[in-house]
């Protein structure tokens, strides 16, 4: 398994976005456990300690929680925490560079708002 | 994980067992010099004739002298080889510390010593098999040793090769001490053959100490404690060596 | 607990100082990058460290021992790099079986597997190995001597692309199944980064920073812009690297504190980040300027 080479995210982000998009595809369960430091490392093949540093981040959020010497587990609420995060945080900084560049190029918000829906039209064609 | 425990005997052992695999090529540089002396011996190395009337009698001597010269030669330039740097550096790619290291290479040294003694010895069987077939006659039957005789003899043989090769090993070992003394030391050894008076009572003296010693116990006593003092000499000098440079 | 300590530790060689009051802690069972220009001091330090060579002044431990001429470092530490010169009466496979004769915890079934996945020919000579292949061998070597302390210096030298990756990996999963200590000098950071956990910077034979590999990750940002912006954002910043591009334009990487990131994208500048190994590149840097100031 591999990271993202392009990313320079610190790896235990990658490590941690990608924790969280595997419990968004349900692939981790509320009250499922989730892959220890040891497994992590093994699978990306990166240092442990890095791998623990994405998952102490993810149990700081509330998106994890430990049992001790059982490991990481993952909370009920850990779903929505994960969405409300990257609607916040993450769309929201993408909507921030979007409009950045649109005063750039001079863009105004009619034409900005024709763009964006037409890009939701394309998704849901072809969903 | 466990700290790996490694007594010093049981490193040095392994040492040892490593160094005659590693080392295993000065044994063929024997062999090659000691053949090459063997067929300087074919013409005789003395020779001796009178004639009776009709009668004429040629006598050759053989002796093995030339093999053991060539074997201390070969000896000598043995111990220095192994310690140089590539040699030494072969410890240091495994366990080692420079005490181990010196005992591992004295104990080799010593073994190296005896099979070069002991086949300088049995040389003399090799020529007297040579003039045989040659179809001379032997006169050593005239003189038998006795096995006590032998025994001292060859011993002897074992412990002067020994000698010049801790000789050797240790001047290997101070050479190795600063790159300067690579010249200084050979220049100096052979300017002194040059100048030095060998008749000068100091050297007559120590000469007669060593090499006109004729009761056997005393002259292994000397080489023996002259080997040991030097082997001290040894670790002394090596100890605060740098390696793997 | 700390494997190796050094404390005000000095290494003269001539009139050089390959070490210069050098500083450091490593603790036990972490694999830290030991990153620093050509003569920075690595070599020297991992051979002090291995017991090889001894310090000018300065206190040095390692396994709580001096390691100069100690049996118990010998024992304990691998140090592994591209001069070892095995001797040539040994075949490859013959090393293997003496390095296992040595080391207590030495591991054949690894080094076996190791050899064969690399297609070793277990009867051809050391000296006889491509550059590349020397390297692989002595990392398997060094694998499975299975050291407390195993030091790699620079143990990539001359290996293709995939076998650095391997190598990446077998050193990995070999640490996740026996946790220990390691050193890895490098000049391939970015490839090696993954599998540390600490990065050691020396400059001139000290400490510049010793810290956890994303620490390292995170510490400089890069500014793109019209020059006399970025250059008036910068002042009083500790400025790591400058780089005139284009025109009017110009790109600056700037320690990662006290910078409004996204006051900086509204007044028009490029932030981007720093690579950890461009860090240690411009960290290790003489000048903040790079190969261009000479052609001024």
């Amino acid at each position: 398994m591999h990271l993202l080479s392009d990313t320079t995210k610190p790896i235990y982000v990658q490590i941690a976005e990608w924790i969280e998009t595997e419990i968004l595809n349900g692939n981790f369960q509320t009250n499922n456990k989730v892959y220890s430091q040891y497994k992590l490392a093994e699978i990306f093949t990166i240092n442990p300690a890095t791998a623990a540093k994405g998952l102490t981040l993810l149990s700081d959020e509330g998106i994890l929680y430990s049992k001790r010497g059982l490991g990481k587990f993952v909370t009920p609420e850990a779903r929505q925490l994960i969405l409300d995060k990257r609607k916040n945080h993450t769309l929201k900084g993408l909507l921030d560079d979007v409009a950045l560049e649109a005063a750039r190029l001079k863009v105004d918000e009619e034409e900005l708002q024709k763009m964006l829906r037409d890009s939701l039209e394309k998704i849901e064609g072809e969903a | 994980m466990s700290l790996n425990k490694m007594s010093l005997g049981r490193l040095v052992g392994e040492q040892y067992l490593f160094k005659w695999k590693a080392f295993a090529g000065v044994f063929n540089s024997m062999v090659a010099l000691q053949l090459l002396a063997i067929v300087f011996t074919w013409g005789g190395t003395g020779m001796h004739g009178t004639s009776m009337g009709n009668v004429s009698l040629w006598m050759n001597y053989y002796s093995t002298d030339g093999v053991i010269g060539l074997t201390l030669v070969w000896v000598f330039f043995t111990s220095i080889l192994i310690t140089t740097k590539s040699y030494r550096n072969d410890d240091y790619l495994f366990i080692t510390n420079r005490l181990s290291s010196n005992l591992a290479n004295m104990a080799f040294l010593l073994s190296a010593s005896t099979v070069a003694g002991l086949t300088a010895v049995f040389s003399q069987y090799l020529i007297q098999m040579i003039q045989y077939l040659r179809g001379n006659t032997f006169l050593t039957e005239a003189l038998p040793l006795t096995t006590g005789e032998w025994l001292s003899g060859t011993a002897a043989t074992i412990l002067y090769v020994l000698f010049i090769g801790t000789i050797g090993y240790f001047i290997g070992n101070v050479v190795q001490l600063h790159r300067m003394l690579i010249i200084i030391v050979p220049v100096g050894l052979l300017g002194f053959l040059f100048i030095y008076d060998f008749n000068e009572p100091g050297f007559v003296s120590l000469y007669e100490f060593y090499f006109r010693e004729t009761a056997f116990g005393l002259f292994a006593v000397k080489i023996i404690g002259t080997v040991f003092l030097l082997f001290l000499a040894n670790i002394l000098v090596s100890n605060r060596q740098e390696v793997r440079k | 607990m700390n494997m190796v300590e050094c404390d005000r530790l000095t290494k003269k060689q001539g009139s050089v100082y390959a070490l210069n009051e050098l500083n450091i802690q490593i603790k036990k069972n972490t694999i830290t990058g030991l990153i620093g220009r050509n003569g920075a001091g690595k070599t020297t330090l991992l051979k002090i460290l291995a017991g090889l060579w001894k310090p000018t002044t300065g206190h040095v431990e390692v396994l709580k021992v001096n390691p100069f001429n100690s049996l118990t470092v010998s024992a304990n530490v691998a140090y592994i790099n591209d001069e070892m010169d095995f001797p040539n009466a040994l075949t490859l496979s013959e090393i293997l079986q003496t390095g296992k004769r040595f080391y207590g915890n030495w591991d054949s079934q690894l080094a076996e597997r190791l050899f064969k996945y690399f297609s070793f020919n277990p009867n051809q000579l050391h000296t006889h190995l491509s550059k590349g292949k020397a390297s692989t061998f002595n990392m398997i070597f060094g694998l499975a001597a299975r050291c407390e302390i195993t030091l790699f210096d620079e143990p990539t030298t001359g290996m293709d692309a995939s076998v650095r990756k391997d190598f990446n990996r077998a050193l990995l999963k070999d640490y996740l199944a026996h946790p220990r200590t390691m050193i890895i000098s490098s000049h391939h950071l970015e490839e090696l980064e993954e599998v540390l956990e600490d990065i050691l910077v020396i400059k001139n034979g000290k400490a510049l920073l010793h810290e956890p590999i994303d620490v390292i990750r995170n510490y400089a940002i890069g500014l793109t812009g019209r020059s006399e912006l970025v250059r008036q954002w910068v002042t009083n910043k500790q400025v790591l690297y400058t780089e005139d591009v284009g025109a009017n334009t110009c790109y600056a990487v700037v320690k990662n504190e006290e910078i409004d990131i996204e006051k900086a994208k509204r007044l028009g500048m490029q932030v981007t980040t720093v690579s950890a190994s461009d860090v240690c590149v411009y960290l290790t840097n003489q000048t903040t300027g790079g190969i261009d100031d000479v052609f001024k």
